[in-house]
């Protein structure tokens, strides 16, 4: 959930305020996915003093996982320092995507340039066994507070802590995200993210350098994105591209439509809208399961795509602003405004 | 040097196909300027159509092509009326009608999918027979393969006349060149519209059912040949059929006598083919994203009478 409202923002950053379409989110969220899990099967074994060994292996996933349960310091350190990383690396290819960014001729290129370059990505990764392990993906990444189990400390120590004090920690970081965007949005650059997304040629005529702002718009967005990939691995425990496929990107995409384009606290209700009609679907799935015997399952499983882009469609078409208009900007110069006109 | 001429045979083959599957998105991005990501399902609907005839009809080409021409064309002009004409009435960004299009056809694939796996048929062969007709160099000449030529090359060439001598063709010009123009000199640009869903949707359907007897039909078809297409259009500069040709050739191409070439030579494995139009719709944005056809604009052809004179 958290890490669907980390997504979701950053996109709204992108698009939203920045005007960037970006049909590659999957590629930002599937990179950090990625780089955390290498780095992680990896580090796991250099700190905990292992022979390195084949991270793909079934042996060396119950290694990992056995570091996990039992060794705190080298969990932690692996989980910051991947984390950082991915979050970098991130940065780094929203850079480079924004390349082609400022060069495409029309409009749409763009769209199309980041959509090729995820798919490419997908490709690469499931078919080149050297760099992720091919189809099965990495697997045994553990949750980082798997070790408190066999601390002696009552509480802690039961089976649902650890992923409760995770889920907690996914809260923490999408507020973190929240409070970022909602700063960035409010502050100058933001009034300059829609100055350039509004009509990027008087803006320029102002003197603004227009690259230079959808650069650092796509690196801020994509960092975002990687940062929600790094959570979401040690979240699920395993990186395999099929979680990183085109049709993931366009849901992040329905999100945001859904919640309100250029208002992060419309993102945020998109992607909790979402992510319960998902579960319902689940939920429903297991439901019509028990009470009709030999009713086909995966019909509830496509019934969710197909709710998701109905309602895209009806988003689009009828309500192309989604749920919440796009916010005012709040400052403190507007707050004091604001209270001064009450007081009158 | 065995393995060229079974290999050149192949190319033009998927050629003859890119053809057909691409030629109607051409049309779309010149007439209305829409790119159509739901285009790819035109395909899906011609496959299944071409599925479901074959069961009654077995092996009738001319019926399952006319069939699926058909079930592809109500299907586009479906999509048309309910998605695209409201959203460009309101003058909605690219960006919007591109997320539309997406949303359209995700839910034609999962309607697919949905309908496939209630009457069992999510992958399927359709019974329509390949038998080799003549041998070329130890190579068979299959009889879909002969059809797959004769249709791309004549609906090629029935479209170019379409375009020259008749008067929805002209308009269709009209339209594709300036849309205010030809409004304001008469041109009913609804009814120019539909036609052109009619044979784009049409034109992919028929594509879809050409490719069933060789895939396997599934309702993800059309949606894995998505960015082949529009490799394709772009490399031909999005609005050109004269480039759609050509780009049609060069992925053939690419995709089979190259990559045989790089597999026997270089020991590339045949999993990455799939690379090839990725990189070359980057390439060609990124290089050159005009493409590397000539348009029917007559814009540009006034400019140069111009310039010439």
């Amino acid at each position: 959930m958290g890490i669907y409202i980390i997504l979701t923002l950053s996109l709204n950053l992108e698009y939203g305020y920045g005007g960037q379409p970006n049909f590659g989110q999957a590629l930002f969220y599937g990179m950090g996915a990625f780089m955390t899990a290498i780095l992680t099967s990896n580090l796991l074994f250099v700190f905990a003093h292992y022979p390195s060994a084949n991270i793909c292996t079934i042996t060396s996933l119950v290694q990992r996982e056995s570091i996990a349960a039992s060794n705190p310091v080298a969990t932690l350190l692996a989980w910051v320092i991947s984390g950082l990383v991915s979050v970098l690396v991130g940065a780094l290819i929203g850079f480079a995507a924004s390349y082609p960014a400022l060069r495409v001729r029309e409009e749409w290129y763009l769209a199309m340039v980041l959509l090729v370059a995820a798919q490419i990505f997908t490709i690469i990764f499931s078919y080149d066994a050297s760099l992720g392990c091919g189809f099965d993906g990495i697997a045994g990444i553990s949750n980082p507070f798997a070790w408190l189990t066999s601390t002696s400390i009552p509480i802690l120590n039961s089976s649902y802590a650890f992923p409760s004090i995770y889920a907690g920690v996914i809260a923490l970081f999408a507020y973190l995200c929240y409070t970022l965007t909602e700063r960035l949005t409010s502050s100058p650059f933001g009034r300059l993210l829609k100055a350039v997304r509004d009509d990027w040629l008087a803006a320029s005529t102002l003197g603004k350098n227009v690259n230079a702002i959808r650069a650092q718009v796509m690196v801020i967005g994509s960092a975002m994105a990687s940062l929600a990939g790094w959570l979401y691995v040690y979240y699920i425990g395993v990186a395999n591209t099929a979680d990183y496929t085109s049709s993931f990107t366009f849901s992040i995409w329905v999100m945001m439509i859904l919640g309100g384009y250029a208002n992060n606290r419309g993102a945020i209700i998109g992607a909790l809208v979402l992510t319960l009609i998902n579960e319902l679907t689940l939920v429903g799935s297991t439901l019509i399961q028990a009470y009709i015997p030999g009713f086909n399952p995966s019909v509830v499983n496509y019934s969710k795509y197909l709710l998701e882009s109905l309602l895209l469609l009806i988003l689009l078409i009828y309500r192309p602003k989604g749920l919440l208009k796009e916010s005012r900007i709040r400052t403190p110069a507007y707050t004091v405004f604001k209270d001064g006109g009450e007081e009158q | 040097m065995g393995w060229l001429p079974g290999s050149i045979l192949r190319s033009i083959f998927e050629s003859g196909i890119f053809l057909m599957i691409s030629i109607g998105l051409t049309l779309t991005l010149s007439v209305i300027k829409l790119p159509n990501f739901a285009h790819a399902e035109f395909l899906t609907i011609g496959a299944y159509t071409s599925l479901v005839i074959s069961q009654v009809l077995p092996n009738n080409l001319v019926v399952i092509i006319l069939a699926s021409f058909l079930a592809a064309a109500i299907l586009a002009l479906a999509v048309h009326n309910t998605v695209f004409k409201p959203l460009i009435n309101r003058k909605s960004s690219a960006y919007i009608l591109v997320l539309a299009s997406f949303a359209a056809a995700q839910f034609i694939r999962y309607s697919v999918f949905v309908a496939g796996s209630l009457g069992g048929v999510l992958s399927a062969h359709p019974r329509i027979t390949v038998t080799p007709i003549v041998y070329i160099a130890g190579q068979a000449i299959t009889n879909i393969y002969l059809a797959t030529l004769i249709v791309a090359l004549s609906s090629t060439i029935l479209l170019s006349l379409f375009f020259k001598y008749t008067l929805i063709g002209k308009c269709m010009r009209a339209v594709s060149s300036n849309t205010t123009l030809a409004q304001l000199s008469g041109i009913k640009i609804e009814n120019i519209v539909s036609a052109m869903w009619i044979l784009a949707g049409g034109l992919g359907g028929v594509g879809g059912a050409l490719l069933s007897p060789y895939v396997t039909v599934t309702p993800a078809l059309g949606f894995n040949l998505l960015l082949e297409i529009f490799a394709v259009v772009i490399f031909g500069g999005l609005t050109s059929f004269v480039g759609t040709i050509i780009g049609s050739l060069i992925m053939g191409f690419a995709e089979n006598t190259f990559m045989d070439f790089l597999n026997i030579y270089f020991g590339v494995p045949y999993t990455y083919t799939q690379l090839i139009p990725f990189s070359l719709i980057i390439i060609v944005l990124l290089v050159k994203p005009t493409g590397f056809g000539v348009s029917y604009s007559a814009n540009k052809a006034l400019r140069r009478f111009l310039k010439e004179n």
